[in-house]
C-alpha cells in the first residue's frame, strides 16, 4: 500500500467507519430505547448503574473523538513520525475509536426494545464484541501507521561496530543469560496479589492478574545466542515466545547504551512488524543493536555486547562473501 | 560466553571445545552457579556433533569445573574459576614436560616430590 492511500484510509476511512458504527444504530433505534440505558454491571452481570441515552452518547463520543483526532493527527503529520510516539499514537487512536463506537453500538443494539434498564442481560457478550472491534481498529490503524515514514534512528557510531576475525573453517557461538531479580519480585507479587484478591472477591480477577504476572515472570530471565544463523532471544523457561533474526537480514551489529526511555520502557518494546523497531529492554546499560537490511532496528540488553556484535558482523561478512 | 572451533585444525574438536570452555570459565563468564546453554543448541550452532560437545562437558566435569544436576542442567561449580586456573597450569606442566622428553611416570614423581 502506498503512503498516500495509507494516509487516506487512516485519516478518513477508519474515522468515518468508527463514527458510522457508533451512530448509525443509535440514529435508527433511538425511539426504541428505554428512558435509561444500563451502563454499569456488577461482577455477576446484573446491571447496577444507568444513564440517559443522550448522556451515554456524549460519554462514548469522548472516547471515539479522542481516537478519531489521534488517527487524523497521525495521518496529517507530514514530517517523519517519532519512532515510539507515532506508531503508538496511531494504534491507540484506532483502539479508542473502536472502543467508543463498539460500546455505543452494542449497548444500543442489545438494549433496544427493553422496557426498563434493570432488565438488561449479562454484558459479557457486549464487552467481548467491543473489545474485538477495538482490537481490529487498533491493528488496522497500527498497520496503516507503519506505512508512513518514521524518523530514522541515527546510524550506529562506526567505532561501535566491531568485527571478529573468523577463518573459513571456524565456527563460533556466543551465549549469555540475563536475570533481573526485581522483575522476579514484581511478577511473583502480582501473581500472589491476584490469587489473594481472587480468593476474597471474584475469582475471575485471577485471570488478568495471572496473565500479567506470568508476562512479567517471562521477562525475568533471558537467553541470548549469536551464531552463524543470526541472533536468537528466548524468554523465561518456556520454548515460546522466541525471537530469531536470521543473519541474512542483518546489515550491521553494534554496541549501544540502552536507555529505557528511548525505547518506551522495560520489557519487549515496540514491534518489528508494526513499528519498524523493537527492543528487549532488561535494564538500563549496554546492549546489542542490530540494523536490519530493510532499515528496521532491533536492540537487546546484554553484558559485554562487543563479543556478539563482532561475531555477527563476521558472520554477515562471511554470508555476503559466499552469496556474491 | 564465546566458544569457537576450527574444523580445519588437527587438534580434536572435543579438545578445542574443552579448552574454550575452560578459558571461558577461568575468565568468569559463565560465572559460578550459572547454567550452561543446552548442549544441543551449542552443538548445532557450532556445526559439531552433540556427542563431541558432551565429551568436552564430561572432561570439565571430571576436572571439577562443571557439575550435572538432575533436572537443572549443567552448572558451573563454585570453585570453577579458581580450579580452571590450576587445571591450565597442570596441563601446561604436562605438555612442557612431555615435550622435553619426560615420561608420564617421571612427571608424576615430579609432582609427588613437590607435595
Amino acid at each position: 500500500m502506498n503512503e498516500r492511500l495509507a494516509r487516506i484510509v487512516l485519516g478518513v476511512v477508519l474515522p468515518a467507519s468508527a463514527a458510522a458504527i457508533a451512530y448509525l444504530p443509535y440514529l435508527i433505534y433511538r425511539d426504541d430505547l428505554p428512558d435509561r440505558l444500563a451502563t454499569h454491571f456488577d461482577g455477576s452481570g446484573t446491571p447496577d448503574g444507568s444513564m440517559t441515552p443522550s448522556m451515554f452518547v456524549v460519554t462514548t463520543s469522548v472516547l471515539l473523538g479522542v481516537g478519531i483526532v489521534a488517527m487524523i493527527a497521525v495521518a496529517l503529520t507530514r514530517r517523519p513520525l517519532h519512532q515510539v510516539a507515532g506508531p503508538v499514537g496511531g494504534a491507540m487512536g484506532g483502539f479508542l475509536a473502536g472502543l467508543g463506537s463498539g460500546i455505543l453500538a452494542v449497548t444500543v443494539l442489545s438494549q433496544r426494545d427493553l422496557v426498563d434498564w434493570t432488565d438488561a442481560s449479562s454484558p459479557w457478550p457486549m464487552v467481548l464484541a467491543s473489545l474485538v472491534l477495538s482490537i481490529a481498529f487498533m491493528v488496522a490503524a497500527g498497520l496503516l501507521t507503519s506505512e508512513l515514514p518514521i524518523r530514522p534512528h541515527p546510524l550506529p557510531d562506526p567505532a561501535a561496530i566491531p568485527v571478529m576475525a573468523l577463518d573459513a573453517d571456524e565456527h563460533a557461538v556466543w551465549s549469555a543469560r540475563l536475570h533481573n531479580r526485581w522483575l522476579l519480585v514484581l511478577g511473583a507479587g502480582i501473581t500472589i496479589a491476584g490469587v489473594v484478591y481472587a480468593v476474597f472477591t471474584q475469582w475471575w480477577i485471577l485471570v488478568p492478574m495471572a496473565i500479567s504476572g506470568l508476562a512479567v515472570l517471562t521477562f525475568t530471565s533471558l537467553r541470548v545466542q549469536a551464531d552463524g544463523n543470526g541472533l536468537h532471544v528466548s524468554y523465561g523457561v518456556l520454548p515460546w515466545p522466541r525471537t530469531h533474526i536470521p543473519v541474512d537480514q542483518i546489515e550491521t551489529a553494534s554496541v549501544i547504551d540502552i536507555r529505557p526511555r528511548d525505547w518506551g520502557g522495560w520489557g519487549y518494546r515496540g514491534s518489528l512488524k508494526l513499528m519498524n523497531q523493537a527492543a528487549v529492554v532488561h535494564r538500563a546499560g549496554p546492549g546489542l543493536r542490530l540494523d536490519l537490511t530493510d532499515g528496521k532496528v532491533f536492540a537487546v540488553s546484554v553484558d559485554n555486547p562487543e563479543t556478539p556484535a563482532a561475531l555477527l558482523n563476521a558472520e554477515v561478512a562471511r554470508q555476503r562473501a559466499t552469496s556474491s | 560466553m564465546l566458544l569457537r572451533v576450527d574444523l580445519g585444525s588437527t587438534q580434536p574438536l572435543h579438545e578445542q571445545l574443552a579448552g574454550q570452555l575452560r578459558a571461558a570459565i577461568a575468565s568468569g563468564d559463565p560465572a559460578a552457579g550459572e547454567k550452561l546453554p543446552p548442549a544441543r543448541d551449542l552443538a548445532e550452532s557450532l556445526g559439531v556433533n552433540v556427542h563431541t560437545l558432551l565429551r568436552a562437558f564430561k572432561t570439565l566435569r571430571d576436572e571439577g569445573l562443571l557439575e550435572v544436576r538432575r533436572g537443572r542442567g549443567t552448572i558451573v561449580t563454585d570453585a570453577a574459576a579458581q580450579q580452571a586456573h590450576f587445571v591450565d597450569l597442570a596441563r601446561e606442566l604436562v605438555t612442557e614436560s612431555r615435550r622435553s622428553g619426560l615420561t608420564d611416570d617421571e612427571i608424576r614423581a615430579l609432582l609427588e616430590a613437590q607435595l
